[in-house]
């Protein structure tokens, strides 16, 4: 089979969505070089360049999950400007922010990924709890949020409807208490 | 605590279902009370967080990172090493008997990426013709910020080589070596970038002997530009 070498917008989006691995392939060997010659060009390593690609990835994943989102840059720009975010906060940590002539300019799409990237770090507290969950709560969240219906969830998980319902507002409660409790909880919600 | 009455408001908040005094009842209390924003904002992640698979996602993404850095750093035992060398000697008599293709494009291809914007000067007087021409040079829509960068009337070292880049992307490659050569030298941080790139646009144009001269003054060099120069080099 052919390579594909090229994908429209959409090709790639409904790629990252449904982690389609010819589009992970393509999307890696053609937009890493980019990163990785960025971070290169500023005291970074090339495993430094992979940790954030791949962070980078995720809040591109997390973008796409919403059908409605207007892009206001392509997803490649996107990427790049969420890396370059990112990688501006690690040089911060490590106080190397001066040494770095690079990253002076802050573009309009980088201080608009800055929203991206907090929101992601939200939904990544989100599964951290999830993952804490019964196998029962995660069975209940997981097809109420794929879109079925209460009485479809009911019926694929032999439980009467009303016990359906109660069962999927205790997990979402206890999904709740498990974030609210983490240490990050108050940095990502409460400002 | 969050109850299940305010599950079920705010669930239907965030779908669109209250009417307009209902709407309006959860915004007021969302801006009196900050436990009860906080509920609207975790129900709101957790309908996003738990649509997509993420860990499938990051299960796939590091699958395919993984592959690929295997591609590039495998090693080849020396048997099989010397029947690859014999297979790729036989191609490449093949190759050039035929003379139908151009391996020299392959290389440069392998090699060239154009680098991203993050090293332009702002002046006051041309801003907003440079921050458009930045724009399109980001979008990769490397003839409209060609046009824009020529546009300008008074062009710093880094416009001049952001403007060969452009004209690199396009496929411009004596255009882009008169371009870097106007700056060779005086570019700063960006001379190794204008050695690098000089030296690519002379590899393109068949300037063999210019190309290697230049990628090996560099090569000689320390820095990225220098590392790439000498891989390139070695690859050649």
């Amino acid at each position: 089979m052919n390579k594909v070498t090229h994908y429209t917008h959409d090709q790639l989006v409904q790629g990252i969505q449904s982690s389609d691995r010819s589009t992970l392939t393509y999307i890696y060997t053609t937009w890493f070089p980019m990163i990785r010659d960025f971070i290169g060009r500023n005291a970074g390593t090339e495993e430094d360049a992979r940790d954030i690609f791949q962070e980078g990835m995720l809040v591109l994943f997390d973008k796409v999950q919403d059908n409605e989102v207007e892009w206001k840059s392509t997803l490649k720009t996107f990427l790049f400007a969420v890396c370059r975010n990112k990688w501006l906060m690690v040089l911060r940590k490590k106080k190397a922010r001066n040494t770095v002539a690079d990253l002076e300019s802050v573009s309009e799409i980088e201080s608009e990924v800055a929203e991206d990237i907090e929101k992601s770090e939200r939904y990544r507290l989100m599964r951290k709890g999830f993952d804490q969950l019964g196998n029962e709560c995660q069975q209940v969240l997981n097809l109420f949020f794929d879109g079925h219906s209460m009485k479809e969830i009911a019926e694929k998980l032999s439980f009467t409807p009303a016990y359906a319902k109660k069962k999927k507002f205790i997990c979402q409660k206890k999904l709740i208490d498990l974030v609210s409790a983490d240490p990050s909880f108050q940095e990502l919600y409460e400002k | 605590m969050i109850s299940e009455k305010n599950i079920e408001i705010i669930e239907a908040y965030l779908r669109g279902d209250l009417s307009e005094s209902e709407r309006m009842t959860v915004e007021e209390r969302m801006k009196s009370d900050k436990d009860f924003a906080s509920q609207v904002e975790m129900l709101r992640d957790m309908s996003v967080a738990l649509k997509g698979d993420a860990d499938r996602f990051n299960e796939t993404l590091a699958s395919v990172m993984a592959s690929e850095k295997r591609k590039v750093t495998k090693v080849v035992p020396l048997r099989k090493w010397i029947v690859v060398a014999a297979a790729f000697a036989g191609l490449m008599i093949v190759f050039f008997l035929l003379k139908n293709s151009d391996p020299n494009n392959d290389l440069y291809t392998a090699y060239f990426e154009m680098p991203p914007e993050n090293v332009i000067t702002r002046s006051d007087q041309s801003a907003t013709l440079l921050d458009q021409a930045i724009t399109a040079y980001k979008r990769a829509e490397y003839g409209e910020a060609l046009s824009l960068f020529n546009a300008m009337d008074s062009k710093s070292t880094e416009v001049v080589f952001y403007s060969a880049m452009c004209q690199m992307a396009e496929g411009n490659h004596t255009l882009s070596a008169q371009l870097l050569e106007s700056i060779q030298g005086t570019a700063g941080s960006l001379n190794s970038a204008v050695e690098w790139y000089l030296g690519l646009c002379h590899f393109k144009l068949g300037n063999i002997d210019q190309a290697r001269t230049v990628l090996t003054q560099l090569a000689a060099a320390d820095g990225y530009y220098a590392r790439r120069a000498a891989d390139f080099l070695a690859d050649w």
